[in-house]
């Protein structure tokens, strides 16, 4: 499998980097089948002009039996990337080409910039020590939370974003709009009805907050997305969910159970006091208990449809992946943690 | 809450079509080979477990019986119990359904039903929460305990 990439990584950047000879591909990895889309990472090595060159590049590929595939559009992942990269100075990867040629890799794809570091699953062991002598450390969760402040803080008209990304009008336009995504969702991917998450549904309706100011959300940020390399952060990772919307979505994403689980640090990494306080000062955005409540139930929300998503897709035969069966069948304790959260 | 057979086929086939092509250690090859025939087995000597679906099914009566039963006896908190007698006709019917998923889901669809008709009742009467909704939660708590408890 990977010597069949490998080879048609070779051709494809034979194509692509002019005048380049005795071109080879090195250190492949593909750090796991993910869950939407699968990852490459690489080196190129190539002479040309008699001088020997060598860069690393990452490629995203569509994974057409991925999960929630549907609501997906796999170009605004490069796009978003290009508009992102070229606007800040962020530790986001620059992007380089997107192919819609499926005789390539078997699949759409872009082609992106290796960043430096290492990657962590939080809930590791050694990624737990690892994030413990950060915190103790001190300086990765101050980056930590200055990246989060800056993504927050960039002009995102600006830097062009409103031409191809829906701008939310009104300070309810971006939760409205993500219930309303949310009850697609439960609908599409129904087991059961289901009165934990109707209950949820119906909450999230009656408590909206409205948001102090729109900004670039990341929806995914937390220490198992990020690089590290000499006790600093240099990558940030996954863009997928990437869009213009509530800054106290990403806040509430940090402080979110299932990201740190029995930890009392927020994402194994961050004192919420600190938090809070840095986050605030940086942003001069207020930081609501209340409206960080809200959006932890919000995403644990959208974490019991992406389970429910995987489980129904098994169901109906669409994917043979029992990593689909498993979260199928942990749909229960996805909505326990909603439960849970609405004090049931 | 996976149909039984088509997750041993679909385990089966994932052993055969990925998992084996890809080992090169020959006793793992066999072990995995040997697999499919138990899994196989497995599936033909064992029947779904609907007890659990049962059990809810008990739970979601007793607690629809007694929902119904309170909104009539407070029937003056609320603007309209229009709904109370679709849902009620809708609770009647069930009783002629033997099939037990099908049952289970038509009675947890009655459940919904009720929830969203009491948030639109809270807009009006914020009491309902304390007075009808956090009790409904405690019933409905019970029920996912029981499917929690089937999980590893």
């Amino acid at each position: 499998m990977s010597e069949t990439t490998k080879q048609a990584l070779k051709s494809y950047f034979e194509s692509k980097l002019e005048g380049a000879v005795n071109l080879r591909i090195s250190d492949f990895k593909q750090p796991s089948a993910g869950w939407s889309d699968e990852a490459f990472i690489f080196n190129v090595n190539w002479e040309s002009d008699g001088e020997t060159h060598q860069k690393g590049f990452a490629i995203r590929k569509q994974n057409k039996g991925g999960l929630m595939r549907e609501n997906k559009n796999f170009y605004n992942q490069y796009n978003f990337l290009d508009i992102l990269s070229k606007n800040c100075d962020l530790p986001v990867p620059g992007v380089h080409w997107y192919e819609t040629d499926e005789s390539i890799l078997g699949g759409s794809f872009f082609v992106m910039d290796k960043l430096e570091g290492a990657a962590y699953v939080p809930w590791s062991k050694e990624g737990q020590q690892f994030l413990k002598q950060a915190h103790d450390d001190g300086h990765i969760p101050q980056q930590f939370v200055e990246l989060l402040a800056k993504l927050h803080l960039l002009d995102y008209q600006e830097a062009g974003f409103t031409k191809d990304f829906t701008e939310p009008v009104g300070p309810y336009g971006y939760i409205d709009s993500k219930i309303k995504g949310l009850e697609e969702m439960y609908n599409r991917y129904l087991i059961s009805p289901d009165p934990v998450m109707v209950d949820a549904l119906e909450w999230l309706k009656a408590n909206k907050p409205a948001a102090q100011r729109y900004s670039i959300v990341h929806n995914d940020y937390r220490t198992g997305n990020l690089l590290y390399k000499n006790n600093e952060i240099t990558g940030i990772l996954d863009w997928e969910a990437a869009e213009i919307g509530d800054p106290m979505a990403d806040v509430a994403y940090v402080c979110a159970k299932s990201n740190r689980m029995d930890s009392p640090l927020l994402c194994y990494l961050l004192d919420r006091d600190m938090f809070y306080e840095t986050y605030s000062k940086l942003t001069g955005l207020q930081v609501d208990e209340k409206v960080v409540h809200y959006y932890e139930v919000f995403h644990q929300v959208r974490f019991v449809l992406i389970s429910q998503s995987a489980g129904t897709s098994f169901a109906k035969g669409q994917t043979q992946d029992l990593r689909m069966a498993r979260q199928g069948y942990r749909w229960p304790l996805m909505r326990g943690m909603v439960a849970e959260l609405l004090g049931y | 809450m996976l149909d039984k057979k088509l997750t041993f086929k679909t385990a089966n086939q994932a052993l055969k079509e990925i998992i084996i092509p890809e080992l090169e250690d020959g006793v793992a090859k066999e072990q995995a080979i040997a697999l499919i025939s138990v899994l196989k087995n497995l599936d033909m000597w064992t029947v779904e477990n609907i007890s659990p679906k049962e059990q809810l099914i008990a739970k979601i009566q007793e607690n629809l019986e007694e929902q119904f039963q309170k909104l009539e006896q407070d029937s003056g908190q609320f603007s309209s119990l229009d709904w109370k007698g679709s849902l009620e006709k809708s609770y009647k019917n069930t009783e002629g359904l033997v099939d037990v998923t099908e049952k289970w889901k038509v009675l947890n669809d009655i459940q919904c039903q009720l929830i969203q008709q009491l948030y639109k009742e809270n807009d009006r009467n914020p009491e309902i929460q304390e007075s009808y909704i956090t009790p409904l939660r405690e019933k409905v708590r019970e029920q996912l305990n029981i499917e929690m408890s089937l999980v590893r």
